[in-house]
């Protein structure tokens, strides 16, 4: 048996040396085969150069023990095949774990393979310990060798066959349970390493097992929460619900749900749970594993969301307003808002129907608004419902693209009130419109840069327009276009308009003037008066322009002033004869008595006051209408006062006219039977005027003031004066200021109207002192001409 | 006092029958022959009849009025023949100028007046002053 071994122990320890030479070579390759994938950490390199240094001392044993008897070289062998079983089993749980497909480890299994092929007895022996330790896989590929290479490889001894052919068994089985192996592990990398978190527990609930993505997450370590209930990281809401699901789960059912898991730190966790029963082979529920996913940026999210749509449901619902919406169809999709309520209408209780079948009957209005919305036209309507008066603003949806129109949104406004205010206000501007229409006065209203912006019916008319929508009309143009004159003709300036006056701020006087209507030949004389006004705007200051047709009136008054001079004519001739005849009859019976020379005196005297009158009138009419001349000579005022005085004192004896006047002649250049007039007119209102008669002075004198010397008549009396409150209007054209009085001397009211006239036209002044009943003095003065000239 | 002169004659021109009559008898209670004429036309037969020594103008009358006659009376008998214009209208004497009138009264007048410058005229040849 001896020598028998001894050929074998020989064989064994060139197998081991060759093993052990390859075992340097297969691990330096495999050293190299990582480096060049760079998928070797550095503990896999140690491995490797473990294994080398392996090889390395089985060469130097198998060297060193050459001599050796069969067991020294089987326990060679066996160490060697520990180095590498080493070396194989830590690479093979790398391998597992970083999921490489290149087995480096395969390179030492093959040597371990090839060493067994060539081994004696004894070092299978030595094999077959480290077999049943069960811990080595070295004759994995065993059954993967050829059948031709194992009768050439495989030792002769039958029972040698028989111990590897076991061996086999051993391996075959090692290498299913390192299969096995290497899944479990890959599912526990997988399950540890995983982001999502994976959770189980058994049947009462208990957690088995939890992944460390989860218990992280929780604020725990896995060991801390294994064991206990997993209601323990629930709130109240929770637990309810996970019960719920985990009793549905035990009959079978899978589903995903979301759940509120608490934190260690008491915040909330919130994860979506996929959550798988667990049963035996046997059918009975276990427990349960599942994945547990982290939602809670998800969740905040939503929370946000649906916190921001609560807050503008709340804005909306308090709103005085009502808020619609409808999809394409027309069924309400809002239906919201304040107003609803307090017209007592409940939200949302219109949701669903549609517009057609809601408000078609009632307002088919909003239905054609609704339908133009949607037809992508905002607009907006209104019209009474529900006993109010709403106005509706209708704008079509777009989808989040702003590119198809969805529905429609509506946002109805309750303006009862306002339309109630702009009724009444509307009623108002009718009733002006038509005050203004009506009025046979043009009127207008004139911005600040002379456009007429408004204009009442014959203030159109005036300006040649046929309606308001052609204004503006500028002022501008107004001369021109509607021929502006005075009444001689010559065009009128447009600044001295009224309107243009008006605009500045001023007020003025009425203005009489000839324009003609565009279009037309009619020429009208028209009176303009126009009041500023500040314009609503408070852009500046406008003017409203009354604009009077007054040419049938001044017609009238011509023809007035015709009538009064054409009988004021033909009154002269008659009044002529009877004045001659009255003083012819004296001639031709020279015996007349005192009484009937009365008679004759008081017929000249009341055709002399026909004449007065009758000259007068004409003299009125002719100031009138403009037509009034001066006729100017030289000649002395004091001469012809004194004549005149002593004309007035013949005609009365109660009365004592004294005449002061310098020593030297007041020439003047005047119209002498217009001072005439003045003169014997304002000796006449003294005479009249002072009934009880009484001194009755004259005064005439020169004057010098800085425009030059004039020549001064007064006359005083001492009789009943004018009151006061009356001598404003003394001067004016038929004022009569005893009218109606004991002291009514008759009269037709112009004497001292046409005396301030006539004094004007000289470039004089008139004026008077009076106190009632003391006396009047009246007086008038004439510029005299420059001594060289006169 | 003037009874050895011989009398002035004057032609009074007057459409109004009743005023011509009264001045015509004025004028001859006052001495002077007086012959009338009722409008233009017809002082133009007088005066080609016989040349008075003044004329009292009316102005407005019918068929021939005072403007007429005094431009056909200066084309025919000269400027020397003294008119005095006796008229209604208010500018006597504006009217009297334009027709190269020796003066002008306003109707109505006063019989003095009528007669101061009638004699003015007449006898006064060498100042023939206006009565202003």
């Amino acid at each position: 048996m001896a020598a028998h071994f001894a050929t074998p122990a020989r064989r064994a320890l060139n197998a081991a040396r060759t093993v052990s030479l390859l075992t340097i070579v297969g691990s330096l390759i495999a050293l190299l085969a990582w480096q060049a994938t760079s998928k070797a950490g550095i503990l896999t390199r140690w491995q490797f150069l473990m294994s080398a240094g392996a090889g390395l001392l089985g060469v130097a044993l198998t060297w060193y023990f050459r001599q050796m008897p069969v067991l020294a070289s089987a326990l060679v062998a066996f160490l060697c095949a520990c180095v590498v079983l080493v070396a194989d089993s830590v690479t093979n749980v790398e391998v597992a774990r970083s999921r490489l497909r290149f087995e480096p480890f395969l390179a030492s299994k093959i040597l371990a393979f090839g060493m067994a092929i060539i081994a004696p007895a004894p070092i299978a022996l030595g094999y077959l310990i480290i077999a049943l330790c069960g811990l080595i896989p070295i004759f994995d590929y065993f059954a993967l060798i050829p059948e031709p290479l194992k009768s050439h490889f495989a030792a002769p001894e039958p029972w040698t066959s028989a111990i590897l052919a076991f061996f086999a068994f051993f391996v075959l089985a090692h290498r299913i349970r390192e299969r096995k192996y290497e899944r479990e592990i890959l599912l526990q990398t997988m399950v540890e390493d995983s982001e999502e978190g994976v959770w189980v527990v058994d049947r009462d609930r208990k957690t088995t097992y939890v992944n460390p993505a989860l218990s992280e997450r929780l604020g725990y370590s896995p060991g801390e929460m294994t064991g206990k209930d997993a209601l323990t990281f629930m709130d109240e809401d929770s637990r309810a619900l996970a019960l719920k699901k985990m009793s549905r789960g035990e009959r079978g059912i899978r589903e995903q749900y979301e759940l509120r898991l608490i934190k260690r730190d008491q915040t909330v966790l919130w994860t979506q749970m996929a959550a798988n029963p667990i049963f035996d082979d046997h059918g009975r529920f276990v427990g349960a594993f599942a994945f547990v996913t982290d939602i809670s940026s998800r969740k905040a999210l939503e929370e946000r969301l649906s916190e921001s749509e609560a807050f503008l449901r709340t804005i909306i619902g308090n709103l005085p307003i009502v808020l619609l919406a409808f999809d394409r169809s027309g069924r309400f999709t809002v239906y919201d808002g304040l107003a609803l309520k307090t017209i007592g209408k409940k939200p949302g209780e219109r949701l669903g129907e549609t517009i057609d079948h809601a408000w078609g009957k009632s307002a088919p209005i909003w239905v054609e608004s609704f339908d133009r919305a949607l037809a992508g036209e905002s607009n907006s309507s209104s019209a009474e419902m529900w006993g109010r008066f709403w106005e509706i603003r209708w704008s079509p949806l777009f989808n989040g693209k702003g590119q198809t129109i969805t529905g429609v949104v509506a946002v109805a406004i309750d303006e009862t009130e306002r339309h109630a205010f702009m009724q009444e206000m509307d009623s108002r501007r009718e009733l002006l419109q038509g005050v203004l229409d009506n009025m046979s006065e043009g009127v207008f209203a004139v911005s600040p840069d002379g456009m007429i912006r408004i204009a009442n019916k014959v203030g159109l008319r005036f300006i040649g327009l046929q309606s308001e929508e052609q204004l503006p009309f500028s002022m501008k143009d107004a001369p021109t276009k509607l021929a502006i004159r005075d009444l001689e003709g010559n065009p009128l300036p447009p600044e001295s308009l009224t309107v243009s006056r008006a605009l500045k701020g001023e007020r003025t006087k009425p203005l009489t003037s000839v324009m003609r209507i565009p279009g037309t030949r009619e020429d009208l004389i028209t009176q303009s008066s126009a009041s500023p006004f500040t314009d609503p705007s408070g852009k500046g200051t406008s003017a409203v322009v009354v604009l009077t047709d007054v040419t049938e009136t001044l017609n009238l008054d011509r023809m007035k002033d015709q009538f009064i001079r054409v009988s004021a004519h033909e009154l002269k001739t008659p009044v002529s004869s009877v004045k001659l005849n009255s003083q012819l009859l004296p001639l031709l019976l020279p015996s007349l008595d005192a009484r009937q020379k009365t008679v004759l005196a008081n017929l000249i005297q009341g055709a002399d006051r026909i004449d007065r009158i009758t000259r007068d009138l004409l003299d009125l009419s002719q100031l009138q209408v403009g037509r009034f001349w001066l006729s100017k000579t030289h000649f002395d005022l004091c001469q012809m006062a004194e004549a005149v005085a002593k004309n007035r004192q013949r005609l009365t004896t109660r009365h004592q006219i004294h005449v002061e006047r310098p020593g030297l002649p007041l020439i003047i250049s005047a119209d002498y039977e217009r001072i005439e007039q003045v003169v014997d007119n304002l000796l006449d209102n003294a005479v009249k005027y002072s009934p009880e008669g009484g001194e009755i002075s004259v005064q005439l004198g020169l004057e010098s003031a800085p425009e030059g010397r004039s020549a001064t008549f007064r006359v005083c009396d001492h009789g009943i004066g004018i009151a006061s409150e009356k001598q404003k209007h003394i001067f004016e054209r038929f004022f009569r200021a005893h009218t109606d009085t004991p002291h009514d001397y008759g009269g037709i009211g112009v004497g001292l109207y046409l005396s301030k006239e006539f004094i004007a036209r000289h470039g004089g002044r008139i004026g008077f002192e009076s106190v009632e009943n003391k006396g009047s003095c009246f007086h008038f003065s004439i510029p005299v001409e420059k001594e060289g000239t006169a | 006092l003037n009874d050895h002169l011989p009398r002035k004659s004057i032609l009074v021109v007057e459409d109004d029958l009743e005023l011509c009559t009264s001045i015509a008898m004025l004028l001859e209670i006052s001495g002077f022959a007086v012959r009338t004429a009722k409008d233009g036309a017809e002082a133009l037969e007088r005066v080609a009849e016989e040349m008075p020594d003044l004329i009292l103008l009316d102005m407005k009358m019918p068929v021939m009025n005072g403007w007429e006659f005094a431009r056909l009376f200066h084309e025919r008998h000269g400027n020397s023949m003294p008119i005095v214009v006796a008229t209604a209208a208010e500018d006597a004497r504006k009217r009297a100028e334009e027709i190269g009138a020796r003066a002008s009264i306003g109707k109505p007048f006063d019989s003095e007046h009528l007669l101061a410058v009638v004699r003015q005229i007449l006898f006064s040849p060498l100042h023939p002053e206006e009565r202003r």
